[in-house]
């Protein structure tokens, strides 16, 4: 890739290798996110979810439950 | 025992922000019904509202504009002051930047109101705003979000809501866009040139302009969606896990998506191809989004029967899974072809707009004034039949423009079987459709109607209500630590917002980088055409009153390489063919448009006499018959201002223009040599009649000075350079 940004990209010939980059580079980091969120904990993402309510609201849905 | 202590909310600064709201959409509605009304009763408009203020190529901006930034920049200002507080348990930091932030961001609206309608404009969309009034949204905004990032560390909780994270990348995300394309060359208080020019304009005004609707209508929206619409159902959003990976996969694929609105345009093919697979990707996360708003109101859909917010929110999040359904299909380019150019896209972004900020930014507001003036709405019926106006307008509006658009796309693609074109005249296509534009109309009336019902049922609820400016609460001390255990992973960065927003920047700076630093820096990718030459300082000046009466609205200069186009605009070997990256070059700034309400314009240089656009711009209607273009009477009547033109060729050099050094001086000399022998030509033409009695002589000198004859040395321009002349051949 730095070849083209140090040529100022003289021709577009094998230009299709910045997209399959880019590509790559966003697949792994999806992959990465997924991993991660997948690891955390159920009570963590409870509690997580539960951050715009207050307490009267929370129980309020656990008596409408 | 968690120490606690007593603080107050600040509610005036999410009421002022809602109701400023209210204001500016029912403004800007209106005057997009005006403009809709402009293409549906053209003869109205013109004999009896002929007035240069709110023609259509000047409002149009305008309305995007306010529905843009005045409608829902005040929506996300109110539902972001509102419930940051609320997620964060503090008090806005500092209630003096949250004055500045309302009263200047109404300012600027108010800039805007006065000067598009005069014809200040940059021409580049969404962007029309001039140098200064660009500084003042970059202060304005930086306020905001200074404001925003001081209550963030100020506050009271440990983890910071996914609506926060939205928010953090709208304001990093609007904060580099906006510097970055507003680039531009100040020649007077109301004029600049963008820096860019050409296709390089293109490629940045698009990245701009798709990721204004990514992070000036989505993101935020998104944040207010995750935290209303739980409120709202009174259950947490339905998978706070999927929340994580829909705002990093959004914010990450949002910002490759521009070039989808430069497909078959000259944008290197690469970029585009870039655009289109990012564009589709787009659905995953857009959807996840959609499903997850919608999916929190399971086990509740029986509520959303009683409870008219909830309504609102369901419509809106329809709508929105409806538009990011159709927005990946329109940018692959087989679709793209059909609807490019076409009141289609007009179709869809309205899904986007009316659907789903409209109807969001009304259940927030019908939930939210009840809440600050403690009290009930006033009345829940009404709010009912505003509900269903609105519903019933966007489709009545929608529905017709889908229609219209399809058909004309369609309609510029018919061949004979003998390989002419069926509509050959471009007029029929437009005629065609008028019908639509009177139903999409009625569509926009019914939609401004319902919201005026709102105005009516808010002014109501708050008369009866008793506003609460400070709402007390009490929060704890500090902040709250209820996990013992290690730290998650998505803690360490969601938990140090600075360290979160330098994230949130490079995520989106490496689809911003990737498609435009090859684009600004590679020669190659603008292939120079020797006989491409600067405008001349008339053509100039007739191009910036091109810009100033937004004729770039209704007419595109893209040819794009398909047969259907080059028979209609370039059909013989020396017409110049499709539109090359090269012939735009000296655009500063480049003037491809979106919308062909008119015909293309890239190839309009010699087609037609100069007699034809001097009476075609006076009475367009009467020249084009069934044209539903507006007159411009007054180009025929102003003198044209040179006072600027030494200091634009002087701007244009600066900006790499190959004018010889020193000539600007002999700039205005050469202006006034061109205007002659376009008036001669024109004179020469007229019948005798037309003369009422003066000599041709004194009709040259009265009407060279005039407007027109720039307008008219511009359009003769256009495509020039790549036409072969019959003495070069």
């Amino acid at each position: 890739m730095l070849r083209y940004i140090k040529h100022h990209l003289a021709s577009e010939q094998g230009v299709e290798f910045y997209g399959m980059f880019s590509l790559l580079i966003f697949v792994l980091f999806f992959i990465f996110v997924l991993i991660r969120i997948t690891k955390m904990k159920k009570s963590t993402i409870e509690e997580l979810g539960q951050l715009p309510f207050s307490i009267e609201d929370i129980n309020n849905q656990k008596e409408n439950l | 025992m968690m120490e606690v202590q007593t603080i107050k909310y600040d509610n005036t600064i999410v009421k002022n922000f809602a109701f400023a709201t209210l204001l500016w959409a029912i403004v800007g509605m209106t005057v997009g019904l005006i403009a809709a009304l402009q293409l549906a009763f053209p003869d109205f408009f013109n004999d009896y509202l002929g007035f240069r203020y709110i023609s259509f190529g000047r409002i149009r901006p305008l309305h995007t504009n306010a529905v843009i930034f005045a409608f829902v920049g005040n929506g996300i200002f109110t539902g972001v002051y509102y419930s940051m507080q609320r997620l964060l348990k503090a008090r806005m930091w500092s209630d003096k930047l949250s004055k500045i932030n309302f009263w200047g961001w109404q300012f600027i609206i108010v800039c805007a109101a006065i000067t598009l309608p005069l014809g200040m404009n940059t021409s580049k969309e969404y962007a029309e705003l001039e140098w200064w009034i660009d500084i003042l949204i970059a202060i304005i905004w930086v306020v905001f979000g200074w404001n925003m990032f001081a209550t963030i560390i100020a506050r009271r909780v440990k983890h910071i809501y996914v609506a926060i994270w939205f928010y953090i990348a709208t304001f990093v995300t609007v904060a580099m866009l906006h510097i970055f394309n507003s680039f531009e060359l100040p020649i007077s208080f109301m004029k600049s040139y963008s820096w860019y020019a050409g296709v390089q304009d293109a490629l940045v005004q698009w990245w701009y302009g798709h990721n204004a609707v990514a992070f000036f209508l989505t993101t935020p929206y998104l944040g207010l969606m995750y935290y209303f619409v739980p409120k709202a159902a009174n259950r947490p959003v339905y998978s706070y896990r999927l929340s994580i990976i829909h705002f990093w996969a959004l914010i990450f694929i949002y910002i490759w998506a521009g070039p989808h609105h430069l497909l078959y345009s000259s944008l290197p093919d690469w970029a585009q191809s870039l655009g289109v697979v990012f564009s589709v990707m787009l659905i995953a996360p857009s959807w996840g989004g959609m499903l997850n708003g919608l999916l929190t109101m399971r086990g509740a859909w029986d509520r959303v029967r009683d409870d008219v917010m909830l309504k609102f929110m369901v419509v809106a999040l329809t709508a929105y899974g409806m538009a990011t359904f159709e927005g990946p299909m329109l940018s692959l380019k087989s679709v793209n072809i059909i609807s490019h150019f076409t009141d289609w896209t007009i179709a869809h972004v309205h899904v986007g707009g009316l659907g789903w900020n409209g109807m969001l930014t009304f259940g927030m507001i019908y939930w939210l004034i009840p809440r600050l003036f403690r009290t009930e709405l006033y009345s829940k019926k009404m709010a009912n039949q505003h509900f269903w106006i609105a519903t019933l307008g966007i489709i009545l509006y929608a529905v017709p423009m889908y229609i219209a658009g399809f058909m004309q796309g369609l309609d510029w693609q018919h061949f004979n079987p003998d390989g002419t074109l069926v509509h050959k005249d471009f007029l029929e296509t437009v005629t065609n459709i008028r019908p639509y534009y009177i139903l999409r109309s009625l569509g926009g009336a019914l939609y401004i109607s319902g919201a005026l019902l709102m105005v009516y049922n808010i002014i109501k609820t708050v008369k009866q209500g008793s506003f609460q400016a400070d709402e007390e609460v009490e929060v704890p001390a500090k902040i709250e630590s209820s996990h013992k255990e290690k730290e998650y992973w998505h803690r360490k960065i969601e938990g140090k917002p600075v360290r979160f927003m330098i994230f949130s920047i490079i995520v989106v700076a490496i689809g911003g980088l990737a498609e435009i630093i090859p684009t600004i820096a590679v020669r190659s990718n603008v292939p120079t055409i020797a006989s491409v030459k600067p405008y001349t300082p008339l053509e100039l000046e007739g191009r910036d009153l091109y810009i100033r009466e937004g004729c770039n609205n209704c007419h595109s200069q893209m040819v794009r390489p398909v047969r259907f186009e080059t028979a209609r605009y370039a059909p013989t070997p020396e017409s110049g063919g499709y539109s090359k990256a090269g012939e735009n070059v000296y655009d500063h700034p480049f003037l491809w448009g979106s919308k062909r309400t008119g015909p293309d314009l890239a190839r309009e240089g010699s087609l037609r006499g100069n007699m034809w656009h001097y009476e075609h711009m006076d009475r367009p209607k009467e020249i084009s018959k069934g044209s539903i273009m507006p007159a411009y009477t007054w180009l025929r009547t102003d003198d044209l201002d040179i006072a600027l033109t030494a200091k634009k060729i002087a701007a244009m050099r600066k900006m790499g223009v190959p004018y010889a050094a020193g000539y600007e001086n002999k700039a205005v000399g050469d202006l006034k040599k061109q205007a002659h022998i376009i008036a001669v030509d024109i004179v020469n033409s007229m019948l005798p009649i037309a003369l009422k009695g003066t000599t041709k002589e004194a009709k040259v000198k009265e009407i060279e000075s005039k407007e027109i004859i720039a307008m008219i040395a511009y359009l003769q321009r256009l495509g020039m350079d790549v036409k072969v002349k019959p003495s070069t051949k």
